[in-house]
């Protein structure tokens, strides 16, 4: 067992610093008081404009609670960028309630974490019946954007509520097949516009051909996949 | 029996959000514990320093966005920060340090002696003779396939040529020995546990 004396230097060091950003953030939150003068000049103000424009002009002018400095979300996720736009059709989908990741949005990492409204869930694709070697994936999977416009995947265990595992990917890695992930023997990968179908090449040798719908393909397989390759009509 | 979980106002991660000193004892909880995890991946004691910087500050920047309650989820949600930080140093090279230079998070220098303390926290020692033993206990093949793609880097298609073998075959002989030295440090139970 590790004990505090056998810390190397630097994390306590670190700790130090953490501590004064964290001061340093709880002081700034902390109200200032205000003179005298200058509280009767802000309630004047305030009652005038409920007097003038009502109360829903001044609801905009008072701070609620929570608010401060750090209000407005630093690692807001952005969108996804124009050039994955046009060559994932998916990803303008319109968003519904289905599309929700709930709680487990709460374990996708840090600043990729997704903003409200932001996340679409996507349906993979089984495969053809009688396929060899592959079966239907019961992976659930969210495409995200990040800070940075890329697309992020996201995929649970089925039925955790716990971290589960993820890519980020830009239009290239797309393009070139390696927009994809392996979660044991289960693999779900991306596909650009005009690709109906990926050839999987099994650990072993053995391809398997998996089809593509709305951008996303995958299956169980009964090997580790070892390269993808894309059927262009 | 199981401890019971810490109801969300006892978790310091949720508790930070409104009082941010509360951070402090987050990290003091998880510091040592996120480096030796990135320090076994990375077997580099400054990248895991500055990754482990990282995570924490992408932590303390985002933790209003953690919507669990116990300590459980909240370790969970910082390992994933961890994680995807690993990937993306592991896919890039690249060492992130946005979150540390918007916090203006000073990342201290090495000093004498913390090379050798991350490097006992981490283990680093037994899982390289680990390693090490199990390198040399693949077939002569396998060996040669993770020499030329971990070790040298060589792309799929250029050990493929040189072994006079088809890109899969080679894949799938660097998959193999991978996997068979990754069964290696499985089998030893505190590496099992310190790698999960």
């Amino acid at each position: 067992m590790t004990t505090p004396a056998e810390l190397p230097g630097f994390v306590t060091k670190l700790g130090d610093e953490f501590s004064r950003v964290a001061r340093e953030e709880a002081m700034s939150r902390r109200p200032r008081r205000r003179s005298a003068r200058v509280r009767t000049v802000v309630l004047a103000a305030l009652a005038s404009l409920l007097l003038v424009g009502g109360a829903g002009a001044a609801t905009g002018l008072v701070p609620l609670p929570g608010d401060g400095p750090d209000f407005v979300a630093q690692d807001a996720t952005g969108q996804f960028s124009p050039a994955l736009t046009a060559h994932l059709s998916v990803l303008t989908r319109p968003r519904s309630g289905a599309d929700s990741m709930g709680r487990a949005a709460s374990f996708v990492a840090g600043p990729d974490s997704p903003a409200p409204g932001s996340s679409l869930r996507v349906t993979v694709p089984p495969p053809a019946d009688g396929t060899p070697h592959a079966s239907a994936t019961a992976l659930p999977v969210w495409l995200l954007p990040t800070s940075t416009g890329d697309v992020s995947m996201q995929v649970l265990s089925p039925g955790a509520d716990g971290p589960g595992s993820g890519f980020a990917a830009d239009l290239q890695m797309v393009e070139q097949g390696r927009a994809r992930m392996s979660v044991n023997q289960d693999v779900i990968g991306l596909a650009p516009d005009g690709v109906r179908t990926v050839r999987i090449t099994l650990e072993g040798g053995a391809r398997v051909s998996l089809p593509v719908v709305a951008n996303v393909y995958g299956a169980h397989l009964d090997e580790a996949a070892q390269g993808v390759e894309f059927a262009t009509p | 029996m199981s401890p019971r979980p810490k109801l969300s106002e006892d978790c310091d991660l949720r508790r930070s959000v409104h009082d941010p000193e509360a951070f402090a004892q987050f990290y003091d909880e998880y510091a040592s514990g996120v480096l030796a995890f990135i320090a076994r991946r990375t077997f580099d004691v400054e990248v895991a320093r500055d990754l482990t910087a990282e995570t924490f500050a992408q932590a303390f920047c985002s933790r209003r966005r953690f919507r669990g309650t116990t300590d459980g989820e909240a370790a969970g949600w910082l390992y994933a920060i961890a994680r995807h930080l690993l990937s993306r140093y592991v896919r890039n090279g690249i060492v992130e340090r946005k979150a540390t230079e918007r916090l203006g998070i000073a990342v201290p220098e090495l000093v004498e002696g913390d090379y050798d303390r991350v490097v006992q926290l981490a283990g680093l020692a037994e899982m390289r003779v680990i390693v090490s033993e199990a390198f040399e206990r693949l077939r002569p093949d396998q060996r040669e396939a993770v020499r030329l793609r971990v070790v040298d880097e060589v792309p799929y298609s250029e050990i493929a040529a040189r072994l006079a073998i088809s890109e899969p075959t080679a894949r799938a002989r660097v998959s193999r020995g991978l996997r068979q030295i990754a069964s290696a440090l499985d089998a030893v139970p505190q590496i099992r546990e310190m790698t999960a």
